[in-house]
This record gives structure tokens, sequence and C-alpha cells, in this order.
């Protein structure tokens, strides 16, 4: 590789490590976002669960208790509208980061192809290999934390349609 | 009244001495004129039983002169023959009464004669016989003879037989036991009945009994009778005297009846005592028998009914008051069930008003339980009705008044629990009364949050116990509605009180949500509008101070910059903070005024060397004027613009990309440097960053705070170094609490920080020079 494919290659490597930059930084964002919407999740499902036993326990014949159990899940039904909206919101961003991704890394590997792989150079920024695979085993990670995540909210979700279910 | 003695009318006193003269005297001629004026013959014996003396009417009888007598040759012819008993009896010198003989007469007829022996003693001896005769033809016809005495006897009632001088001259078993349990000797208790009375003295009893014997004997009256007091040490006993005229053959006149009636005056007693209680009391009493003839009827009773109880005693009960078939059925079936009946009904008076009764009926049985007849008690509650029918009509009227209200209302017991909800209440609460009735009021109440939180028990003013004459007022409470959700409620509670005492609360209330959204929202504008005024002063009176946190350089630790921070000072001296008046300032257009001023500050600070941060709104990055206003202010003030740090949030970036930029591009042109503040908090991509020359990003408190515990905080502050140095910036962390962050920003590479930890936000005239500064 001459002197001026290296300064070439470099032209291109640096805007595509600037834009995983961002995509890596979008992504960090969108999983605190996700870990803030597991823990509220969490949270409401703890309520839930504790709502369903007072429910077995309260007198529900008794008007007034029945109001109160209903208000604490009107209450509950609140707080997951807004935890499924904005687990809907960042799953959308989700899936563009995927995308986006997705994209960046057709990239990175199409520029990766030649074979010799471009010398490191001292002091420049975004040019690094193994600091990309160590990004790419990052976003791996991160990938399979959102899936475990996933099949966790969509079991809590069977659960709590199967508690409306009975309710009902 | 002095109680008569009590053998007064039977005869003398026991101690007394006895009318009747006895022949105790041997004077001849004194005995001789008394024992003449005795109606019996007289004939007196010596121990020989030769005659020594008779009187007038026994010569009468038997036909002997006195010449025979005093020739001692007349020997006593009378001896009981033909009655062995009786001549054994005079054999031994007794006693014997009413014994029969017959004798000859001289002139050859035969009289059966009624003669008593009579010993004569002295010293214990025998010592002659005192006989009485009595012709038995006339005996015939006078009680104590015979059948008539024996009939006599059989009389329970004491009994004697008067002749017309009032002398008894006959008594029965039962007046001559009487005299002897009183005291008297068997035969001195025939005295004179009259003489008895009369000995009585004023006595009313013993005057009305002689007048009332008088009137017998005198043929006015038929018959005479006295209930009269007879009292002893011991006991209270009545008697009653009776006396009828006797027209027969023989002496007698007056038979006299005395009758022990004390036990049936108790038992009159007792029912007039009874009768005298019914009667004082304000309850009709009717006793009716078996026939529903009237057989009682107090005074009560004349008074509900208006009949007096001699018009209706011993007569049908008054048509009047019979009740109506159906209710006459009932009392009938109650009482033929169960034996009473008790209700209240209403019935027609003897005036023809009709007057409500509360009637108790029970059967009436004898000692066998047989029904003898239905006594009743009945007890006039007009008064009652009357007052129930207001009371009614109160409430009747109270309610409508409560179900026309606007408002909603509510009455809890004293024990908290509801016991009426008017139909606006039910409307707003979404319950209806019967579902709420008897319920907690705080199972309708919710927290001080308004979020439905259940408040802790006794927490709410309506939980707490109802106080007399305390009036409860929230003008800020929450309510629940049957679907679980809240609305904001003005209530009042107000005690239930009554002439008892305090009965509960009336909680009245109205659904002030939009009242309230209004008010809130008018309250907010009137605030915003004084702080514009505030803000306007604040300018003019140049009351504006900056306040200045370092930034240290994490490789050197030493202070690189300061950040500039506006506070608003008070007249009164208070400083206030920009969350106060920066919104405001921003809404109002305001904010630009400030950001100049910021601006002068800021310049003027770093002609003198300092090296500072200052924040320009989005509205001023959007404003050409603002950036014209920067150059002049560097240029006036001759300050060096590379120590001058603009920032911009990335929301004002994010609302004006375009405009952003030019003064991105205007600042660097100038010579300062520009920051993105809040740096990844504003939910977009990042791209603007290729475009926009930018040089610091202000890494958000909202990754630093955490940045120790939360792995996802971690993740973004190492992706945000990560990025700066893709793009060739530098970067600030902000929020910096405690070492541990510091040391972790370090590791991950952040150039910059600020925070708590490193130092707090103080007046700016503690120091410009920040390169002489080292942080704690």
């Amino acid at each position: 590789m001459t002197a001026e494919d290296r300064q070439g290659h470099q032209d291109d490597q640096n805007p595509l490590d600037r834009e995983q930059a961002l995509a890596d930084l979008d992504q960090s964002i969108a999983d605190r976002e996700q870990a803030i919407v597991d823990q509220d999740q969490a949270g409401l499902d703890h309520d839930e669960d504790a709502l369903a036993l007072d429910r077995t326990v309260a007198e529900t014949d008794h008007p007034p208790t029945a109001a109160r159990l209903k208000r604490r899940q009107r209450q509950l039904d609140q707080r997951q509208a807004r935890v499924d909206a904005h687990q809907e919101q960042i799953g959308l961003a989700q899936d563009g980061g995927d995308d986006r991704q997705a994209v960046l890394d057709e990239q990175q590997r199409s520029l990766s192809e030649p074979v010799v792989p471009p010398p490191p150079v001292a002091g420049e920024t975004g040019s690094d290999p193994a600091g990309h695979a160590r990004a790419v085993a990052q976003r791996a990670r991160n990938a399979r934390e959102r899936a475990d995540a996933a099949a966790r909210r969509a079991e809590a979700a069977e659960r709590r349609a199967a508690a409306v279910q009975d309710r009902e | 009244m002095k109680s008569p003695d009590p053998t007064s009318f039977f005869g003398p006193p026991a101690t007394g001495p006895s009318p009747r003269p006895h022949p105790s005297s041997t004077e001849p001629e004194l005995l001789a004129s008394v024992l003449d004026v005795l109606d019996d013959g007289v004939l007196v014996l010596d121990r020989h039983d030769c005659l020594v003396q008779a009187n007038a009417e026994a010569s009468s009888l038997l036909g002997i002169g006195p010449e025979a007598i005093a020739a001692g040759a007349w020997r006593l012819p009378l001896a009981p023959a033909e009655d062995e008993a009786a001549a054994s009896r005079l054999r031994t010198r007794e006693a014997i009464r009413d014994v029969a003989v017959e004798i000859d007469l001289a002139d050859g007829t035969r009289r059966t004669l009624g003669v008593d022996y009579l010993p004569l003693r002295r010293n214990g001896m025998h010592n002659g016989l005192v006989l009485t005769l009595r012709d038995a033809s006339k005996d015939a016809g006078t009680p104590g003879h015979g059948s008539l005495q024996a009939t006599l006897d059989a009389f329970p009632v004491h009994v004697a037989v008067l002749d017309a001088m009032g002398d008894i001259i006959a008594t029965n078993h039962a007046w001559d036991a009487f005299a002897a349990a009183n005291g008297a000797e068997p035969f001195s208790c025939r005295g004179n009945y009259f003489a008895a009375c009369e000995a009585a003295g004023e006595d009313s009893h013993a005057l009305h009994a002689r007048a009332g014997l008088d009137a017998v004997m005198d043929g006015e009256l038929d018959q005479f009778t006295l209930e009269y007091p007879c009292h002893g040490p011991d006991a209270e006993r009545w008697f009653v005297l009776r006396a009828a005229r006797y027209d027969g053959p023989g002496p007698a006149c007056l038979v006299v009846a005395h009758d022990d009636v004390t036990e049936s005056h108790h038992h009159a007693d007792q029912l007039r005592i009874q009768a005298a209680l019914l009667d004082d009391i304000d309850v009709g009493v009717v006793t009716t028998d078996l026939a529903q003839m009237v057989t009682y009827w107090n005074r009560g009773a004349e008074s509900i009914y208006g009949w007096t109880r001699e018009e209706v005693v011993g007569r049908p009960v008054p048509q009047a008051l019979v009740p109506a078939g159906g209710l006459l059925q009932r009392i009938t079936d109650g009482l033929d069930a169960v034996g009473h009946w008790e209700g209240e009904i209403d019935v027609v008076r003897r005036d023809g008003t009709t007057v409500p009764v509360e009637l108790r009926s029970r059967v009436t049985v004898d000692a066998d339980g047989l029904a003898t007849g239905v006594i009743s008690a009945s007890v006039d509650v007009s008064e009652r009705v009357a007052s129930q029918r207001a009371l009614e009509e109160s409430r009747d009227q109270a309610r409508a008044v409560a179900d026309s209200m606007g408002q909603g209302l509510v009455t809890v017991d004293v024990d908290g629990c509801i016991s009426y909800v008017n139909p606006t209440g039910e409307a707003l609460l979404g319950w209806s009364q019967e579902a709420l009735h008897g319920c907690p009021i705080t199972d309708i109440t919710a927290g001080p949050d308004g979020q439905g939180t259940d408040p802790a028990p006794g927490a709410h003013a309506l939980s707490s116990p109802v106080r007399k004459g305390v009036t409860v007022r929230d003008d800020d409470a929450t309510f629940v509605r049957q679907d679980g959700s809240t609305f904001a409620v003005s209530y009042t509670a107000a005690p239930f009180e009554t002439a008892t005492g305090v009965q509960g609360r009336v909680v009245l209330f109205e659904d002030v949500s939009e009242r309230k959204a209004y008010e809130d929202n008018l309250r907010r504008d009137v605030e915003k509008l004084a702080w514009i005024g505030r803000v306007q002063a604040a300018l003019a009176e140049d009351r504006f101070v900056l306040y200045a946190q370092p930034i240290i350089d994490l490789r050197t630790r030493e202070v690189v910059q300061r950040e500039l921070l506006l506070r608003m000072l008070e007249p009164d001296g208070r400083i206030v903070g920009p969350g106060n008046f920066l919104p405001v300032a921003e809404k109002y257009g305001l904010i630009g005024d400030i950001d100049r001023w910021v601006i002068e500050q800021a310049t003027a600070i770093a002609a003198t060397g300092g090296r500072v941060e200052l924040n320009v709104s989005a509205q001023s990055v959007g404003d050409p004027a603002i950036l014209e206003h920067i150059e002049r202010c560097v240029r006036t003030s001759g300050a060096d613009p590379s120590l001058i740090v603009f920032e911009i949030t990335e929301t004002a970036l994010l609302e004006d990309e375009a405009a952003a930029r030019v003064f991105a591009e205007r600042i660097h042109a100038l010579g300062s440097r520009l920051a993105l503040d809040d740096f990844g908090t504003g939910y977009g991509t990042f791209t603007y960053l290729k475009h926009l020359p930018v040089d610091f990003l202000k890494i958000d408190i909202e990754f630093v705070r955490d940045l120790a515990t939360n792995r996802a905080s971690h993740h973004v502050v190492e992706a945000v170094v990560a990025l700066s140095k893709a793009f060739g910036l530098q970067t600030i962390a902000e929020g910096v609490e405690d070492a541990a962050t510091l040391e972790l920003l370090v590791d991950l590479g952040v150039d910059f920080a600020q925070g708590y930890h490193i130092a707090r936000p103080g007046p700016l005239e503690a120091g410009l020079h920040t390169h002489e500064s080292r942080a704690a």
C-alpha cells in the first residue's frame, strides 16, 4: 500500500470512525434508557404483584375497598402505559440504530477488504482496528442484553394479560 | 276519731257492773221490790229448798198467794221430773238453764214454764236456789230457744236479739265467743245495747248506731247498716252493723248483727288505692268482660275518650271506639293467638274527633286460667305523633333542599360512617347512596398528594372526631370516585347537633377541579407577571449578580476556567436562583437583555485576564444582534476572546440548527470557543456534530451523578469520550459530587470537570484569575 493509498484509507476510515462513535453514543444512551425502562417495569411488576395479593385478601364486596383497588390498578395502568410508550420509542430508535449499525458494519467490512491492514498511526484517532473489534464485541454483548431484557418484558406482559383476564 | 271499745256494741265492759241485779241481798223488802220490777218470775229458796221469796210475776205464773209463801207451805214443785239429766244436775246444785217444766195450776189447768236454776253459794257451801220462771208459751216466739237458737248459733256473724228497751235477750255463739275473747263473762254480755252505745260518749259511730237502731225500732227504717272501725292495740279491724226490726211474738224487737269485714275492707282499700292510682295516671284503663261489657273505666279513659265512667260501665263499649273491621280483626286475632295485642291506632272520641292512641290489650284470666275479659291500657300519643310528623316534614324539607343542591352533601354519623348522600354527591362520586351507606367517610377521601395515595389512618381531617361547634374547611382536598379516579374538592364539615348533643357531621363539597386548574393557572400567570416586573426592575437597577463555579483540568487538577452563573439580588438582599426567573425572562422576551448584561460582565472579566464560560440562551443564539453585541463588547472591553467560552444547550441547537451553526462560526471567527451544554439529553442523534464547530461537550449531570453505580451511565460517558476523541473535541463533566466519580472520569479520559465535590458556585468577587486557583 502506497502512502497515497494509506492516506486515502485514512481519509475514509476517519469519517467512518466518527459515524461509529456517533452510533455508539446513540446506542449507549438507548441502552441507558432501556435500563431505566427495565427498572420502571420491574417496579411496576412488583406493584402489580402487591396489588394482586391485596385483591385476594381484600373485601372486594365492600364498594370503597373495590374503588381503592380500582384506583391503584388505574394508576398502575397509567404507569404501564407510560413505560410501554417509552419502550416503544426506545424500540423504534433501536431499530433505526440497528439499521444504522448494519450499514456501518458493511462500510467497515468493505473498507477492511484490502488484505494489508493500514499500520497504526500514532496520535490519530478512530483508525484502531483492535478498538473497532472491541466495539463490535461490546455491541454484540449489548444486543444480547437487550434481547434478554426483551424476553423478560414479554414474560411480564403475558403475566399481566393473564392477571387482567382473571380480574375480568 | 276515737276508736270505740271493741265490746261496746256487744254489752258492758267485762269489768263493769252488770245492769241486771242478782238477788244477793237478804234484805227481804228491798229484794222484794227489786224482784217485782222484773219481767221473769223469780223464786228464792233456802238450802232446804223452802220458798223464802217470790216476786209478783212468779206468783202470777204459779197461782200462789203471798200468804202461802210466807207460811212456808210451798215446796219446790218445779223439779224437772221428766228430764233426768236436769234432775241430776239439780241434785248436784249446778246451774241449769231453760228447763221446760209443766205445772198444774190451782185452777186445774197446766202450764209449761221455762225455768232457770241458779244455785246460791256462801263460803263455797250450798246456800239456796234462785229460780227464774217464764211462760214457755210466750218463749216460743223468742230467740235463744230451740231451733231458733240453733239457727242463730250457726251464723258466723255476731248476732244479738234486743227487746224494746235495748236489753240483749239472746245472743249466738259467735257473739258470746267474741265477748269471751275480749274478757267478758259468759252472761255479762247480755246487757243493754242502747246503754252501751250511749256509754261510748261522743263517738260518732256509736251515736250514729244508736240513732239508726232507734229509727229501726220506731219503724222509720226497715233495716240499718253501718260500717265502723274497731281497732285494737295490735290490729285494725272493721265491722258492719246490721239491724232489723222483729215483729214476731215475744219480747224480741230488734235483731242486731256485727260482721267482721276487716279482710274485705282491706281488699276494698286496695281496690280504692289501685283505682286512685289508675285515676292519677295519664293512661286510659278499660276492662271489659267476656260479653264486652265495660266493667272498669278510669279517669284517664274519661279524659282520652270523652265518656264518663257512669256512662259506660255496665254497658257495651261505645261503638265509636270499636276499631274498623280489618284492625279489629287483627286485634282479635292477636288476643286469641297470644293473649295480647299492642299497636298504635286512631280512635274516634265522643265529640267525633280522632285521637291517636298507643293501645295495649291483654286477656285477663281467673285462677283456673279461664278468660274473664280484656284489660286495655291506652295512651294519648297525639303530641308524639304531631311531633314526629313535624320532624318528618322537616326532614323531608331538608331532604328536598339537599336533593336540589348543586353541591354534594354527605352526612356522617358520630362513628364517621356515611348515612346519606344527596344526588349531586352521588353524581360527583359515582356511587349510589346505598353503596356508600355505612362506609367510613375516609373511603371517599384521598391522600394529600391527590394521586390516590391512601391517607394514613387519622391523617385526614374528616377522620378526626366530631367536636361540638368546630367546623372544618378544606379547599384543597381530594376525593375518590367510584372508578378510582380522583378529583379536587373544597368541602366544609360542620357538626350536626341536636338537643341531645352532636349526632355527626354534615359534609358539603363541590368539585373544584376546573376552578382549581383555572386558579392555579391564574396564580402562575400572576407570579410570572410579577417576575416580569422584578426582572425588569433588576435589569434597571443593576441587581443581577454573577456567581462562578470552577472547572478543573482532570490531568493537572487545576482550575482552568470558571462557569459564570446568574443570580438576582432582591431589594431585601436575598439571592434568587435562575430557575425562578429565567423561564419567565425567556417567555416574555427579557432573556435577550439578560444575555447582553451577562456578556458585558463576562467580557469585562476576560478583559482582566479571567477565563470564563457563559451561557447564552436559545433565543439569543438565533438573534444576529447578539453576535454584534458580543463582538462589540469584546472590542470595547479589550478582552482576549480566547478566554471566553460560550455555552449553548443542545436543545437550543436543535431548535434552530442553522442559526446555531452561524452563531458557532462567528464565535469561532471572533476567537472564542463554544461548549455544548447538557450534552446527551436531547433525545436525538448527534449528527449535527459533523457540521457544528463546537469545542467542548459538557456531559450532563444526569450521566455523571450515578456514574459509579450505573453501568449504563458509565457506557454513555465512555461513548461521549470516544465521540469527542473521534471529533477532536474536549469533554467537561458536570455535577461531580464525590471523589469516586472524579477518579472514574479521569480513568474514562474526560478532560475537565466541575461540581460540588470540586467547588460550589460562589460570588464572583472570590477571584477571577483562575490560573492561580487549585481545586480542593
